[in-house]
C-alpha cells in the first residue's frame, strides 16, 4: 500500500513566487523516506503541503485516500508534522498539557488524553519534564517535546522537518536512534546525510522545487557529483580545505 | 500554605480582594490600612521574597503611576496617592498569584470557572508568545549591539525604530507557524486542556472565609 502518492504537486507563496513546481513520487507504507536538498530548494513547504497545511495544486493520496478541505478534517489525525523550530510547536504552558492538547483535540477522554501524552513523553525519553513549563526546557528537549506532542496522537504517517538541526552531538545522535526506532511510515526533510543514510529506505533530491533524483541512500549518497550539484556538498582545495566558488576571494586581505 | 492553596480559591480570594480594594471609600484610610496588612500577611505566609514580588511588580507599578499622574493635574496630590495606592494594591495581589501559582494552572482553572475557551485560549497562547518575544527581542538587541558602534541621536531612534518594526514582523511570522502548528493538532477553535482536580474543603473554606473578611470590611468601612 502507498503512504504517501503525490501527482504534479505546484505550490507559490505570494511574495516569493513558485517554491513546488510540479514534485510527483510514491512513498510505501512503513518506509522512511529522506527528502534532501539546499536551501530554499522547497523541502519544508513539501512536508506543509504533504500535511494538508498549505493550499497547493496537484493531487496527494495519503493512505489511499485524497487530501481534500473535506476530509482534511479526518486525516489530520493521521498525519504528524513535526516543524523545524520546537518554539513554533509548544503553546501551552506545560509540558504535559502541551502534549496532551492533541488526543484533546481528537476527542479522547483527559484520563486517555493524559496517559497517551505520558506514553509519548516516555518514547521520546523526557518524561522527567511533564511537570515543566515548556519555555524552561531546552532546545533538544523541547524538540523531543515537540516530537511526542506528534506521537501522542499516534499518527501512521510522521514527517518530520531538520529533525536534528540545532542539536549538540550526543543529542543528535540521541535523537537520530529515537527516529531509526519510531516504526512508521516517515519523511524526513534534511541536510543531515549521515541521519539518512542511518535510518532512510529511500532518498529523494529536491532542488528549486523539483525533484532531481531519487534512490536508495547508498546509490544517492555515494553520487558525489550529484551531492555536488545540488548543494548538499563541497569541493576542496588542494590542501583539504573546503573551496570557494569560482569568483570569490581565493585568500583573506590583511588588513 | 499559599502555594498549596487551589488555584480556582486564589484567583476567587484575589478578585474578591481586587473588588474590596476597588470600592474601599476615598475618604477613610483605615480600611485601605487594613487590605495592606492583609496582603503583606499573605505575601508573607507565601514564603514568596518581597523583592522577587516587588521585581514583579516592577513594570506594572510603572504603568499606573504613569496612567496616574493626571490625577496630580485634576485634584488633590491626597486623591492621586489614594488611586495609585489603590491599583498597586491590586497589582500586588496580582503578582502574588503569579508567584504562586504556575501559569498553567491559572488557565486550567480560568478554564474550570467558565471563562470563555477562546479567551483562555488566547491568554495561554499570548503568554508563550510573550516568552518568545522577549528572546527574540534580546537577540536582536545584542546584535544590534554588536554592530551600532558608535551611532547616536536621530540616527541611533531610526534604527531602533526599525528593529521595533522587524520584531514585528517576526513575530507576525511567527504567529502564522504557530498557527499551522495548531492546524496540525486537530485544533477546533477551542484549545482543551486538562480537568483540574475537584476542589478540597479546606480551600474551599479558607476561600470562603477570606471572602466574608473582605465583604465584612467593605461593609464596615461604609458603615
Amino acid at each position: 500500500m502507498k503512504a504517501i502518492s503525490a501527482t504534479d504537486i505546484r505550490y507559490a507563496y505570494p511574495d516569493s513566487g513558485s517554491v513546488l513546481n510540479g514534485i510527483t513520487f510514491e512513498i510505501e507504507a512503513g518506509q522512511c523516506a529522506g527528502v534532501v536538498g539546499p536551501n530554499g530548494s522547497g523541502k519544508s513547504t513539501l512536508l506543509l503541503a504533504l500535511s494538508g497545511l498549505l493550499p497547493v495544486r496537484g493531487r496527494v493520496e495519503v493512505l489511499g485516500r485524497e487530501l481534500t478541505p473535506a476530509s482534511l478534517r479526518e486525516m489530520r489525525h493521521w498525519i504528524g508534522i513535526v516543524f523545524q523550530d520546537p518554539e513554533d510547536q509548544l503553546f501551552m504552558p506545560g509540558v504535559l498539557e502541551d502534549v496532551a492538547l492533541g488526543p484533546l483535540n481528537m476527542g479522547l477522554s483527559a484520563d486517555d488524553a493524559v496517559a497517551a501524552a505520558r506514553r509519548a513523553l516516555n518514547e521520546t525519553g523526557v518524561a522527567y519534564t511533564e511537570a515543566r513549563p515548556t519555555h524552561w526546557l531546552s532546545f533538544g528537549e523541547k524538540k523531543r517535546v515537540a516530537l511526542a506532542a506528534i506521537l501522542a496522537m499516534d499518527p501512521r504517517l510522521l514527517l518530520l522537518d531538520e529533525p536534528t538541526a540545532g542539536l549538540d552531538p550526543r543529542s543528535r545522535g540521541e535523537f537520530v536512534a529515537l527516529v531509526a526506532r519510531l516504526g512508521r511510515t516517515r519523511l524526513i526533510a534534511t541536510h543531515d546525510l549521515d541521519l539518512v543514510r542511518v535510518v532512510c529506505d529511500t532518498v529523494l533530491v529536491l532542488d528549486q522545487g523539483r525533484i532531481v533524483s531519487a534512490g536508495s541512500p547508498e546509490v544517492i549518497l555515494d553520487d558525489d557529483e550529484l551531492l555536488l550539484e545540488h548543494g548538499l556538498a563541497y569541493r576542496h582545495d588542494a590542501a583539504g580545505r573546503p573551496a570557494l566558488p569560482p569568483g570569490h576571494m581565493s585568500e583573506p586581505e590583511v588588513q | 500554605m499559599v502555594h498549596a492553596m487551589d488555584t480556582r480559591s486564589k484567583l476567587v480570594c484575589a478578585a474578591m480582594f481586587c473588588v474590596t480594594v476597588l470600592s474601599a471609600p476615598l475618604s477613610r484610610l483605615w480600611p485601605m490600612a487594613l487590605l495592606a496588612v492583609f496582603a503583606a500577611v499573605v505575601s508573607a505566609a507565601s514564603s514568596i521574597s518581597l523583592r522577587a514580588l516587588v521585581v514583579r511588580l516592577g513594570p506594572i507599578a510603572g504603568l499606573i503611576l504613569l496612567a496616574g499622574l493626571g490625577l496630580l493635574f485634576q485634584g488633590p496630590p491626597v486623591r492621586f496617592a489614594a488611586m495609585s495606592g489603590k491599583a498597586l494594591l491590586c497589582g500586588w495581589c496580582g503578582a502574588l498569584v503569579g508567584a504562586t501559582t504556575p501559569f498553567s494552572d491559572i488557565l486550567a482553572a480560568l478554564r474550570h470557572m467558565r471563562v470563555p475557551s477562546r479567551i483562555v485560549g488566547v491568554t495561554g497562547i499570548a503568554y508563550q508568545l510573550v516568552f518568545i518575544a522577549l528572546e527574540e527581542a534580546l537577540r536582536m538587541a545584542t546584535a544590534y549591539k554588536c554592530r551600532s558602534g558608535q551611532v547616536r541621536g536621530m540616527r541611533r531612534v531610526r534604527q531602533v525604530l526599525r528593529l521595533a518594526l522587524a520584531l514585528c514582523h517576526r513575530i507576525i511570522e511567527r504567529t502564522e507557524r504557530m498557527e499551522r502548528a495548531l492546524l496540525a493538532r486537530a485544533f477546533d477553535g477551542a484549545l482543551r486542556g486538562l480537568p483540574l482536580p475537584p476542589m478540597r474543603r479546606r480551600d474551599m473554606a479558607a476561600s470562603g472565609l477570606a471572602c466574608a473578611a473582605l465583604v465584612a470590611l467593605l461593609w464596615a468601612s461604609y458603615a
